[in-house]
C-alpha cells in the first residue's frame, strides 16, 4: 500500500497481478503499481492486492478454480476498503492477465470500482458476461491490450473458465462494452519502440502505463488507433493497423490525448 | 453478496471430447505470452553494445545524479518542492527472463501534486529553461493553450538521456520531470545499481545490492 486511507481519500487505485504472481514478485508488482498510479499524494492511495493464489503457469488456469478462489476475497478486500474512504473517491481497479478475469470475478461477487482497466485479461469474469452481473453496471471500463497479444486466444475460447461462457467469450468490448486505449510504444518518441506482447503494460513513462495512470487520476488518454480496411486494384479487401505501418506518425505527441471526463460523460 | 451462476447446461452437456480440444486450443494459445514473439519491441530501442555506448551508458548515472537535483532545485526556486521519486538502472527485458541485468537503462523522476496552474506551468517553464542554459536540446514542446486537459509537455536530450517535463490536469492535478536513457546491453556480469539518491537505496532488493 501506498498512502494512507482517511476521509479526503480522493483517488484509490488497486491492481491485481497475474499469471506467476507469488511472494517473490512482491518488488516487480509493487513498483509496477508505482508506475502506473501516478504522483503519490495526501489524497491518493494505492494497493497492490495478492490475498490469493495465482496460476504459477498459463496452463494451470484452464479451469475457473483461481477465478473462483480469488474473488470473493477481492470483493471482500473492497467492501473493507470502502469503509476506510469516502463514497465519492474515483476509484479504479486494474486487472491484468489472469488477475483481469479474476478482477471480474471479484465484481460478480460485490467489488464496486468507479473505473475498471482490463490489461490484457485472460476474460471478463467466471460467469460473467455483461456490465449487469457485476456489482456496479455503470463503472467505466477501459482495455488495453497489443495487437499481437495471444492472450486472445483465452479470450477467444476460454469462455467457460474466464468469462460466462465458451460461446461468447471474454473480449472486453463485446462483453463489457470497455473502451479500447491505445498500447502504444515503450518510449512514446521513439517510434522503433511499438509494445507487443503481453509483458510490457506496465513499463515505466510507456503509453500504456501513462493511459492506466491517465484513469486513474482521471486526467488523458489516448484513443486505440484501429486498423483501416482497404480495397486493393483486385478488389479485395485488405486490413491494415495505421500505428504499425506508420508509427512515427504517432509518437512525439502524435497520439492525441483525450480526457476521461468526456468519455465518462 | 454472493451471485454467482451455475455454469450453463449446454456447455454442462459439451461432449468431453470438445472440452479437450478447446483446453488444448487455449493452452496453445497462452504458451506463446513467452517473450519470443515480443521481444522485438525491446530490441529495437536498444543501442548496439558498442565500447562507446557502454561507456555512455556508464556516465549517464553521473550526468542524471547532475541534472535531475539542479531540476529539483529550479522547480522549488519556483516554488513546488518535487521529491526524487526514483533513480536507479532498470531492466529492459521481461520480467520472466532471469538474467535481467543483460540488457538496461537508467531512468530518474521526479514528481509533485499541484492544486495552482499558474504554480505548476511556473515549474515546468523552470525545468525547460535550466536545461535549455545547460546545453540541452529541446525536440517537443505541446502547449495546450486551447485545452486545459491536455498534458503541458516538454522534451530535451543531451548525451543520450531524454528529459521530460509534464503538468496534467486531473482529480489532482501534478507535475512530474522523468528522465531515461536508451536501453543497453551488457554482458551476464553486469550488476544494476541505484543512486544513493534514490528513496529506495539500502532498501532490500533483488535486483540492487545496496539492500544487502
Amino acid at each position: 500500500m501506498t498512502g494512507t486511507p482517511f476521509a479526503d481519500t480522493r483517488i484509490m487505485n488497486t491492481l491485481v497481478p497475474g499469471t506467476g504472481a507469488n511472494i517473490g514478485m512482491l518488488e516487480d508488482y509493487s513498483t509496477k503499481l508505482g508506475d502506473t498510479s501516478g504522483k503519490p499524494g495526501a489524497s491518493k492511495v494505492s494497493f497492490h492486492w495478492q490475498d490469493a493464489d495465482f496460476p504459477p503457469v498459463v496452463p494451470n488456469n484452464v479451469t475457473s478454480a483461481y477465478n473462483e478462489e480469488g474473488g470473493l476475497p477481492l470483493a471482500a478486500f473492497d467492501h473493507a476498503v470502502d469503509l476506510e474512504i469516502p463514497e465519492e473517491v474515483r476509484s479504479t481497479y486494474v486487472g491484468y492477465s489472469a488477475g483481469g478475469s479474476m478482477l471480474g470475478t471479484g465484481e460478480r461477487e460485490g467489488l464496486d470500482s468507479t473505473n475498471i482497466v482490463h490489461v490484457a485479461p485472460a476474460g471478463t469474469g467466471h460467469n460473467v458476461g455483461g456490465p449487469e452481473d457485476t456489482a456496479n453496471p455503470d463503472a467505466n471500463r477501459y482495455w488495453i491490450q497489443t495487437r499481437d497479444d495471444p492472450i486472445k486466444a483465452a479470450q477467444k475460447l476460454g469462455g467457460g473458465f474466464h468469462s460466462r461462457s465458451l460461446w461468447e467469450g471474454g473480449n472486453p468490448i463485446e462483453v463489457m462494452g470497455a473502451t479500447r486505449l491505445e498500447s502504444g510504444f515503450t518510449d512514446p518518441d521513439a517510434p522503433s519502440s511499438l509494445m507487443k506482447g503481453h509483458l510490457d503494460y506496465f513499463y515505466p513513462a510507456s503509453t500504456s502505463a501513462l493511459n492506466i495512470t491517465g484513469v486513474v487520476d482521471g486526467s488523458s488518454v489516448s484513443l486505440f488507433v484501429k486498423d483501416v480496411e482497404h480495397t486493393t486494384y483486385l478488389g479485395t479487401k485488405v486490413v491494415r493497423s495505421p500505428i504499425e505501418d506508420t508509427p512515427e506518425n504517432y509518437v512525439n505527441g502524435n497520439l492525441k490525448p483525450i480526457t476521461t471526463a468526456s468519455l465518462e460523460e | 453478496m454472493h451471485r454467482t451462476r451455475d455454469t450453463p447446461r449446454s456447455l454442462g452437456r459439451l461432449p468431453s471430447i470438445l472440452a479437450v480440444i478447446v483446453s488444448g486450443l487455449v493452452l496453445a494459445g497462452c504458451a506463446t505470452l513467452s517473450p519470443s514473439n515480443s521481444q522485438d519491441s525491446e530490441t529495437t530501442m536498444t543501442e548496439n553494445p558498442t565500447d562507446a555506448s557502454r561507456a555512455n551508458f556508464a556516465a549517464a548515472r553521473e550526468r542524471m545524479e547532475y541534472i535531475l537535483p539542479l531540476l529539483q532545485a529550479e522547480a522549488a526556486t519556483a516554488g513546488l518542492d518535487m521529491p526524487l521519486e526514483r533513480l536507479a538502472e532498470i531492466s529492459c527485458l521481461r520480467p520472466e527472463i532471469e538474467a535481467q541485468q543483460e540488457q538496461t537503462s537508467w531512468i530518474g523522476q521526479l514528481a509533485a501534486v499541484s492544486t495552482d496552474s499558474a504554480q505548476a506551468n511556473a515549474v515546468v517553464d523552470a525545468v525547460s529553461a535550466a536545461l535549455a542554459s545547460e546545453g540541452w536540446e529541446l525536440t517537443r514542446d505541446d502547449d495546450p493553450s486551447n485545452d486545459p486537459y491536455t498534458p503541458r509537455y516538454i522534451n530535451y536530450t543531451k548525451d543520450g538521456i531524454n528529459v521530460s517535463a509534464k503538468y496534467k490536469v486531473g482529480v489532482t492535478d501534478s507535475v512530474e520531470v522523468f528522465a531515461r536513457t536508451q536501453c543497453t546491453d551488457h554482458p551476464r556480469d553486469h550488476q544494476m545499481v541505484r543512486s544513493t539518491l534514490d528513496p529506495g537505496y539500502g532498501k532490500s532488493s533483488k535486483y540492487y545490492p545496496d539492500g544487502e
